[in-house]
């Protein structure tokens, strides 16, 4: 594809030279995060692994043989106690992403890198698309599949020292998404997260780049709390129930949405826009 | 044909402006010198040409084209050489594979010759070399890149003295009337041999503007005048021969013109010199 702004020849050049100058340091991040990961989620079973795999062993009574069948069948089916502990975390991997990806673009620009990659001769279109194919579905797919190589791990190490049980694998079934309510809330929550990342990308052109983003956050999160205090005080219902209602995770997804296309064009301008004045260095 | 139009910039609203309504047309097979004191604006002046600053009022044209915008087609037809730059962990093998498809008219057996020249070979492993190995390797780079203006700011620092030489003898070699450079210099005596053209900047404005061979026949310069030549002198300065000095030339003599005597020169009387060499400014 070839238009005015945009070459395709030109933008496979560049995640060749992207990929090329960074996979290292991508492997490596990637790697630390599975490692941390997987040491969680084995952690998480073990105890309870352990404890079934031992009765299962030495069950001397009927009441010690039903225990050990009980937490063998939760186990088997993914809902035994570590799913309670991994159920909170699968919530906040994203937001460790979200860090992550905000920090690719706001920590390493020296000016020289500037100079590099402003004199580098490709369009404004081509950068963004860029920094757009690995920010978010790189990202997410990136995510997802770190996920399912750490739980894989988990039953792998889980197999390997109590064997004999059944492990749910992987624990991320999406067994969430079969009940629609959670289904919201995550949908919710992935908008939410794409939101806070395209905040980043979005502001990472500029000089005061954490006021800056304070600021943009303190803009939404007002709105936020009052229409979540609003909603509380109006229907009197829980937090949990919050959760579960689907007209006030819909306008927020709709919201969070808008907010998102609306950063990653004002990232498209500010690329646009971009010299060395954005790079504190460059005043001499 | 880069042309500098009515260019104004300043770094805050705050401070005074680096340039002022600044204007310069620079042609293709030239060699421009562009000599100023530290902090008159060089640098500033190069970002500019190349579309890293964004100006005030007017604008900087490659081809009839605002560098500001970027475009591919301008950025290709460019290199820029900054003062200071790192290049990435990799072999130049590597690193000519990724960056020279984007330049349409990259010659690599160019690229083999000019690192020839410095001893060197494509093999070389950049996370190695010393920052003055380096700018040879992107020197190489850059003349193999066949773009019409090479840029440079400060290409012969950190250079060794055979490398100063080898620079001076590929440039000379790979100009041509398609092709045009810059360099901004506070080492002249490295590039004095090469410059065609001499841009003095003093407070964002151009004190001088004017060809080599234009200085050269309108003034006349002498290592070893005596106190009379010297107190009709435009400038003069004491050297071991009695004075340096650069006199009015009504007589079209021949001399070899001493850079850095121009440059204090100009800077001592920039009226007088402005009047002489660019009456219409």
């Amino acid at each position: 594809m070839s238009l005015p702004s945009f070459n395709g020849r030109r933008f496979a050049t560049l995640l060749r030279k992207d990929w090329t100058e960074n996979w290292k340091q991508n492997i490596q991040t990637f790697l630390l995060l599975y490692a941390g990961l997987a040491t969680y989620f084995c952690f998480c079973t073990l105890p309870d692994a352990r404890h079934a795999h031992r009765l299962m062993l030495h069950a001397h009574s009927p009441e010690e043989t039903a225990e050990w069948q009980t937490i063998a069948a939760r186990i088997a089916a993914g809902i035994d106690n570590s799913w309670e502990n991994m159920d909170t975390l699968i919530h906040w991997i994203p937001f460790l992403f979200v860090l992550l990806s905000g920090s690719v673009y706001t920590g390493r620009y020296t000016k020289n890198d500037r100079i590099r990659n402003l004199t580098l001769p490709v369009s404004a279109s081509e950068t963004f698309l860029l920094r757009f194919v690995r920010t978010v579905p790189l990202l997410l797919f990136g995510s997802l599949a770190l996920f399912l190589a750490a739980d894989y791990t988990r039953v792998f190490v889980c197999n390997a020292l109590y064997p004999g049980l059944h492990y749910a694998s992987p624990q991320f079934s999406f067994a969430h998404f079969h009940d629609t309510q959670w289904m919201w809330a995550n949908t919710t929550l992935l908008a939410a997260v794409l939101f806070i990342q395209s905040v980043f990308v979005a502001v990472s052109e500029t000089r005061t780049l954490w006021p800056t983003i304070l600021g943009y956050l303190l803009i939404l999160l007002v709105p936020f709390a009052m229409s979540f205090s609003g909603f509380l005080y109006k229907r009197q219902r829980l937090l949990d129930n919050l959760m579960q209602d689907t007209d006030f995770l819909l306008g927020w997804t709709l919201f969070f949405i808008a907010g998102f296309i609306l950063n990653w064009y004002l990232a498209y301008r500010h690329l646009r826009q971009a010299d060395l004045t954005y790079c504190k260095l460059s005043k001499e | 044909m880069i042309t500098i139009d009515h260019l104004s910039f300043g770094y805050s609203k705050r401070k005074s402006r680096v340039f002022n309504d600044f204007s310069l047309n620079l042609q293709e097979g030239n060699v421009y010198g562009l000599l100023g004191k530290n902090g008159a604006g060089k640098s500033t002046l190069l970002y500019l040409m190349t579309g890293l600053l964004t100006p005030v009022a007017g604008e900087v044209r490659l081809n009839d084209v605002n560098v500001r915008r970027r475009l591919p087609e301008t950025l290709s037809d460019f290199y820029f050489i900054p003062e200071e730059f790192d290049l990435p962990d990799y072999s130049l093998e590597k690193y000519v594979r990724l960056h020279a498809p984007f330049y349409p008219k990259f010659d690599h057996e160019n690229l083999r010759s000019n690192l020839q020249m410095f001893g060197m070979t494509e093999g070389i492993k950049l996370g190695e070399l010393s920052m003055g190995q380096k700018k040879k390797v992107l020197f190489c780079f850059a003349l193999a890149t066949r773009t019409s203006w090479l840029i440079m700011d400060e290409p012969t620092n950190g250079m060794d003295i055979p490398g100063k030489s080898q620079f001076r003898k590929l440039l000379i070699r790979e100009m041509n009337e398609q092709r045009g450079a810059v360099i901004s210099t506070h080492q002249v005596k490295d590039v004095e041999q090469l410059l065609d053209h001499i841009v003095i900047i003093e407070k964002g404005k151009a004190l001088v503007d004017a060809s080599t061979s234009d200085i050269c026949r309108k003034l006349y310069f002498t290592p070893s005048a005596n106190e009379e030549e010297a107190r009709q002198a435009y400038f003069a300065q004491p050297s071991p021969h009695g004075y340096s000095a650069m006199l009015p030339n009504p007589d079209g003599r021949e001399s070899e013109m001493d850079i850095e005597l121009l440059f204090n020169g100009a800077l001592a009387h920039p009226e007088k010199l402005g009047q002489l060499l660019n009456p219409q400014k």
